[in-house]
């Protein structure tokens, strides 16, 4: 191959990278997500907070506080709680599951995330269900 | 000389922070922090602190004063607009004691309910449990100041019949004005608080 060819083919793969990149990053576009829910399954009140992340740089990490409550009649108190953190990932999942015991009444299902891919906390709330169902 | 009132100013001094640091404990300050600045570190997100279900209400005059039989503190709105004042109800719970003092809780001490055109609007009071005052709890998603000039913790889409709520604390009692009005409606109502 000549040195003229060489060249060529380099010049030709800087412009390729030029226009194509910008159609690259849109396709690879960051994005997360939070979430907590709670049910009753098996007559256990069970309950999950997640945050879930892609296309971030492979330094990134996420974390889940989750706490399952339950309303005694006048206090909401806090029966079992739990914390993860994934990463570092460009992708990723950092869920608490939790489950407990259970005592009849009302239940609920909260997280906090925090991440080096998005400032301060953010909490997340699931639907207060009650058990047995 | 010297050094006896050198070592006696300590001792005083070494007093005073003492007896500051007590005070602090004492008084059970909560312990809440903006979303935007917890960056790092356990956190706790409460649960609405509202009643679940519609259940322990009972109908309220609207040209009386809101007050509790027992005398415990009750948030309201100090001057309700009519368009919600079609209907007022009051939940105060049988206060149940303390599991332990370990236990992270929030109590409901009471729950006023106002309804009007098709909508509901919940001012509640609660009291942290000492374990729950001590951790780092984030009330909202948002920080917003109130036209009281007063710091209070939003948030949106919650799961249910009331998906908005404003946080605010006040007298070291956590007050919850939540509601299915836009959350600019609840922040002006959250700006007029009076407990009583």
């Amino acid at each position: 191959m000549s040195k003229k060819l060489l060249i060529r083919v380099f010049l030709v793969g800087i412009i390729a990278s030029i226009v194509i990149g910008p159609f690259t990053s849109h396709v690879e576009a960051a994005s997360w997500t939070v979430n907590s829910q709670g049910d009753c399954s098996g007559d256990r009140p069970k309950g999950s907070s997640w945050l879930n992340w892609e296309g971030y740089p492979s330094s990134s990490i996420g974390k889940t506080w989750g706490s399952l409550w339950f309303y005694n009649g006048s206090a909401w108190q806090r029966r079992t709680s739990g914390y993860t953190q994934y990463g570092p990932r460009s992708e990723g999942l950092a869920i608490v599951n939790l489950n407990i015991n259970y005592q009849v009444g009302y239940w609920q299902e909260t997280g906090a995330h925090q991440s080096n891919f998005f400032s301060g906390t953010v909490n997340t709330y699931g639907n207060v269900f009650t058990c047995p169902v | 000389m010297v050094t006896k009132l050198r070592f006696l100013g300590s001792l005083v001094l070494m007093a005073i922070l003492l007896s500051l640091v007590a005070t602090s404990v004492a008084s059970g300050v909560i312990n809440v922090r903006n979303p935007e600045a917890v960056k790092k570190g356990p956190v706790i997100a409460p649960p609405p602190l509202i009643p679940p279900g519609q259940m322990g209400y009972a109908n309220w005059r609207s040209d009386k004063a809101i007050a509790a039989p027992d005398g415990r503190s009750v948030a309201q709105l100090a001057q309700p607009p009519v368009s919600i004042t079609q209907a007022i109800a009051t939940n105060f719970p049988d206060i149940r004691p303390e599991q332990d003092a370990t236990t992270v809780s929030y109590t409901i001490l009471a729950s006023v309910r106002y309804t009007g055109n098709g909508h509901t609007v919940l001012v509640t009071t609660a009291r942290p449990s000492p374990a729950a005052a001590q951790e780092t709890a984030v009330f909202g998603n948002k920080t917003v100041k109130l036209v009281d000039g007063s710091t209070a913790w939003v948030t949106t889409g919650i799961p249910g019949d009331i998906p908005n709520q404003v946080v605010l604390v006040k007298d070291n009692l956590i007050i919850t004005v939540a509601g299915d009005l836009p959350l600019n409606d609840l922040q002006t109502l959250a700006g007029d608080i009076a407990i009583k």
